[in-house]
């Protein structure tokens, strides 16, 4: 391969994108499932019941995965979403907020990188890489949950 | 030492090809790129992590405009839906032309976008003494607009070889070629296969004259049949009424001016 074609492709391949854009459930599933193993700590602001419909399998599944990986997995939704939770997974913790809030979209916060996700939308997910906005979330996510109750 | 086979036009053909590319052209926009375009889109917008190779990019505006164009804005976009997905899936497209001054000139373009990482532009004239760019296998689509007409007979031999070796399994070739029977209409006279010739851009040659290797659509086709098979080939033809009147040599259907080839590798 001409050198200038690699380091093309090298260039390509390790440098992040800033904004991506998921469009069907195979992508979503594969930036989880890429993501499983990669970070000690997982947020969450979900819309279950919205979420669900993409891939019920695969959400309790990814569930599991998080949980046999270590990675402890703070979640958050709307009361009626805890009859989706089937199972005590050890390191997932979760807090409800009331039916009331109408959200429909789903927030993964990781360290590095934010999923936006609305499967009712045009495009199915957005991913942001950006340092700042991460920073943001985190402390806004830590926030929130901090001034939520413990479930029952 | 001086090649006369890396002339691709008379003097100043890089500063008018520079000109038309920036801005726009009936031929390309209107009657090339509308059914060229579709079928680029749909390719990457099947192929995650796709890496792509455009012959002949000039600027590599084509690549800018797939990558990054406003779509609204780009008559070739009309329509379509999988746009974002293409431009999601595209790993990196790589421009490759032969003019070291139209490479600078794209690598000025890439800078003003702020040198995204998936397009890049490479020098390497085309033909039998091209070295290999890339390893076997290893490019899902690879396209060409305008380019092929540039290659003397046994340069499109071995670009049709080049390609079908670069590309992977299942891989594909489209690509936009001035039909042959239009080249006989413009050169006003008949064409010796392989023939050498002078062909005038624009209705009067205002932007500029370039060299073209006269082929035969038959001798294009069993080229390709070597390696490829030819899913398509759809005659371009305006799809707007706009230029009949100005343009009046495009809309003739039965010498479309130009052809957009599909093809697939046989491998």
């Amino acid at each position: 391969m001409d050198t200038r074609i690699q380091d093309l492709i090298d260039n390509a391949t390790k440098e992040s994108k800033g904004i991506s854009i998921l469009n069907t459930a195979d992508q979503l599933e594969s930036f989880y499932l890429s993501n499983v193993d990669k970070y000690k700590d997982w947020r969450a602001i979900a819309s279950i019941e919205d979420w669900l419909p993409v891939n019920p399998e695969f959400l309790q599944e990814f569930r599991k995965k998080l949980s046999d990986n270590g990675v402890e997995t703070r979640v958050i939704f709307k009361e009626s979403g805890l009859k989706y939770e089937v199972a005590v997974l050890p390191r997932r913790h979760v807090k409800v907020v009331p039916d009331s809030y109408n959200f429909k979209s789903s927030i993964d916060i990781l360290d590095d990188k934010i999923l936006i996700m609305n499967p009712h939308q045009t495009v199915l997910g957005l991913v942001l890489e950006s340092k700042v906005l991460v920073d943001v979330f985190i402390d806004m996510f830590d926030m929130l949950w901090s001034q939520l109750p413990e479930n029952a | 030492m001086h090649n006369p086979m890396h002339e691709y036009g008379k003097a100043n053909w890089e500063k008018l090809w520079e000109q038309l590319e920036q801005q726009g052209n009936v031929g390309i926009d209107y009657v090339i790129n509308p059914y060229l375009y579709p079928r680029l889109v749909s390719l990457l917008a099947d192929r995650p992590k796709s890496l792509a190779a455009d012959f002949g990019c000039g600027t590599n505006l084509m690549g800018i405009q797939l990558l990054f164009g406003y779509a609204p804005s780009i008559p070739a976009f009309e329509g379509l839906q999988n746009v974002d997905q293409a431009r999601f899936n595209t790993l990196l497209y790589v421009g490759i032309e032969g003019s070291q001054t139209l490479v600078d000139q794209a690598n000025r373009y890439l800078s003003d976008v702020g040198n995204p990482r998936n397009i890049g532009t490479v020098q390497m004239h085309i033909g039998k003494d091209l070295e290999k760019l890339f390893d076997d296998n290893t490019l899902d689509v690879c396209t060409s607009r305008n380019f092929l007409m540039h290659l003397s007979l046994e340069d499109l031999k071995v670009h049709m070889q080049y390609v079908a070796d670069a590309l992977k399994p299942g891989g594909s070739y489209v690509f936009a070629t001035l039909n042959p029977e239009y080249e006989l209409l413009k050169a006003g006279r008949p064409l010796a296969e392989g023939e050498r010739y002078e062909f005038s851009h624009g209705a009067h040659g205002e932007y500029g004259t370039f060299y073209h290797y006269y082929k035969s659509r038959e001798f294009y086709e069993s080229t390709i049949q070597k390696r490829f098979t030819i899913e398509e080939t759809v005659s371009c033809v305006p799809k707007t009424d706009r230029f009949q009147n100005s343009h009046e040599r495009y809309y003739d259907s039965n010498i479309p001016m130009a052809y957009v080839y599909s093809l697939k590798v046989k491998k």
